[in-house]
């Protein structure tokens, strides 16, 4: 089993180097659009599965039954809440990706400068998905220390986890870009995706039905299984709207619809990822409910490991699941990588962007020229956050609701921002989103500083969220000629006008007429 | 010329409707009840999310409709 480990793990390490040079290989040239978005031709499979290995992570197979282990079938709204971040592109994302392939957006924060033109908007917006993707990225980089010694049942410590798996992120991913990183999602996807059908029918074989494992779960701790109370109830809505709205806020995913090459691939992507949690999340539930009947009393950091016990405990029953386990574990450890280094081009990407080359006021060639230092930027960010993985303090999951709790009061900047053209009358201007993004923020942080986590089982950035649209809203009744302003306007600074394709200008006019 | 799920206001409602009931509020307060051996919220829920799941992927595929979609 040892000696199987170790040679899968190794093959696969090879693979995603092999997969970044064939990358590199294939990048017809070295532009920003080829480096971050893979020229704009990303098909309807490899797009379906990056788009799979990129939103479930190791928060999805570590973090999730951690949670479940906790909370109980209770978070069976995991499942519910997935299907809100593909829900969650309903409103605003027909018209982003229009506008993206008509203007050869490279960030999301080149929509919000394209249609509101507004430099403290810019900065505030890159500031925060920057915090949000440190976050990510620091939550993948515990994951895969707690993967690395949970495979090898502690052979190679955290730390030392930590550390390989960023190494080999990094250098495929400095060779490749995307591209690199989308095919080794691809392939990641699917060895994602066969790892949790075989764990379904290695438990059941092995362990019990689902009806089974409930029934030795109601003797052990049937307050798991409980019918929810109230406050879990609006825990459950308030989680579905916090996820919801934030999740399709993910800038690597927003980058993903950019990198489409065709819309109609982009819808078919959408709609099957839609489907996908029914059984994928549903699966990872059910891990943990297994974990609460075989391994009671562990407490939250070791629950965040109950994935690993829970397969471990599997080839104890029965040393041939050996082969099949071993394909889960590295299962796992894709999912944690695929999203680790989405999350690192995408941050390496507005760094660059929407930070170095605004704030330095770069214009056409020049902003091309910072695709040469993106690696550097990798690299640095890798080595302040992987300092910090080695030492994990916080749960899997706290990490993700903080990040969800700042992201989400972009969430009217995209959906109100795409209602109208720019300047149109009625529409909404760069004074009312950003009154409304203050407003969010100092309500989402200012509770989160107090210590409240949840407020009768609403998360602050909910509340936050709803001061944040209340405000926008109140910002534009009060300045209804608030549409003419424009703050310090883009141009006079650093600007989109090149957006990675450097025979592309963008037009200041925002939205074409339909 | 761009159509949307989100001017499909029948729609919107449906959707907005089903996300609610994914929460299992009927059975607050009331005793655990299994149906083949899992708790009845659990496949009232499940119901739902499915729901949710068919009416995301038909608004994709029915409601988002864009001109300049194969340039």
């Amino acid at each position: 089993m040892d000696t199987a480990i170790t040679v899968a793990t190794g093959g696969y390490i090879a693979f995603l180097l092999v997969m970044g040079l064939i990358g590199r290989r294939s990048m017809p040239r070295q532009t920003l659009s080829e480096f971050y978005l893979a020229g704009r031709s990303i098909g309807f499979l490899v797009l379906l599965l990056t788009l799979f290995a990129t939103q479930y992570s190791g928060n999805s197979l570590s973090a999730f039954p951690g949670k479940t282990y906790r909370a109980g079938l209770s978070y069976f709204m995991s499942v519910t809440f997935m299907v809100g971040i593909i829900a969650g592109f309903l409103p605003f994302v027909p018209r982003l990706a229009a506008q993206a392939r008509k203007k050869l957006f490279l960030t999301p924060t080149d929509f919000l400068a394209d249609r509101f033109g507004h430099k403290a908007l810019n900065y505030l917006s890159a500031l925060i998905f920057s915090i949000t993707l440190c976050n990510f990225l620091l939550a993948q980089l515990i994951a895969m220390g707690h993967a690395f010694s949970g495979i090898t049942e502690g052979r190679i410590p955290h730390w030392a986890g930590v550390l390989g798996g960023a190494m080999v992120i990094l250098i495929y991913e400095c060779l490749g870009g995307m591209r690199a990183v989308a095919w080794t999602d691809a392939f990641q996807g699917l060895v994602l995706l066969a790892g949790l059908a075989m764990v379904v029918v290695l438990i059941i074989v092995e362990i019990g039905t689902p009806a089974a494992i409930v029934a030795t779960v109601s003797q052990t701790a049937p307050e798991k299984i409980d019918n929810p109370d109230l406050k879990t109830c609006i825990t459950w809505l308030s989680t579905f709207l916090l996820l919801g709205l934030g999740g399709p806020l993910y800038p690597q995913a927003l980058q993903r619809i950019y990198a489409a090459r065709k819309l109609s691939e982009l819808r078919r992507a959408l709609a099957v990822m839609a489907v996908i949690p029914l059984f994928a999340i549903t699966t990872v539930v059910f891990i943990g409910l297994t974990g609460i009947a075989l391994f009671p009393g562990l407490d939250n950091v070791a629950s965040d490991r109950v994935t690993f016990k829970v397969l471990a405990h599997l080839v104890e029953l029965e040393p041939l699941a050996s082969v099949p386990v071993i394909m889960v574990m590295m299962a796992v450890l894709a999912a944690i990588m695929s999203t680790a280094d989405s999350a690192l081009l995408s941050l390496s990407s507005i760094l660059t962007k929407d930070v170095a080359a605004r704030f330095a006021g770069l214009q056409g060639a020049q902003i091309e020229r910072l695709s040469r230092f993106g690696p550097l930027i990798s690299a640095s960010v890798l080595l302040v956050l992987g300092a910090i993985a080695m030492q994990p303090q916080l749960t899997l999951w706290r990490l993700l609701e903080i990040k969800f709790e700042i992201l989400i009061q972009l969430s009217p900047a995209f959906i109100l921002g795409t209602l109208h053209e720019r300047n149109a009358p009625g529409s909404f201007s760069a004074r009312d989103i950003l009154t409304g993004l203050i407003v969010g923020l100092m309500v989402a942080l200012g509770l989160w500083a107090a210590g409240v986590r949840s407020m009768y089982g609403l998360h602050p950035g909910v509340l936050g969220v709803a001061a944040n649209y209340l405000a926008v809203l109140v910002s534009r009744a009060l300045f209804s000629g608030g549409n003419q302003f424009s703050g310090e306007d883009l141009s006079s600074g650093g600007d989109l006008s090149t957006n990675g394709d450097l025979s592309t200008t963008t037009s200041r006019g925002a939205f074409a007429k339909d | 010329m761009i159509d949307e799920p989100r001017r499909h206001r029948r729609y919107m409602v449906c959707v907005g409707l089903v996300i609610l009931a994914t929460a299992p509020t009927p059975f607050i307060g009331r005793d655990t009840v299994l149906m083949m051996g899992l708790p009845l919220w659990l496949w009232w829920s499940f119901g739902f999310t499915a729901a949710l799941s068919g009416l995301t992927a038909y608004g994709m595929l029915r409601f988002w409709r864009d001109d300049s979609d194969e340039s």
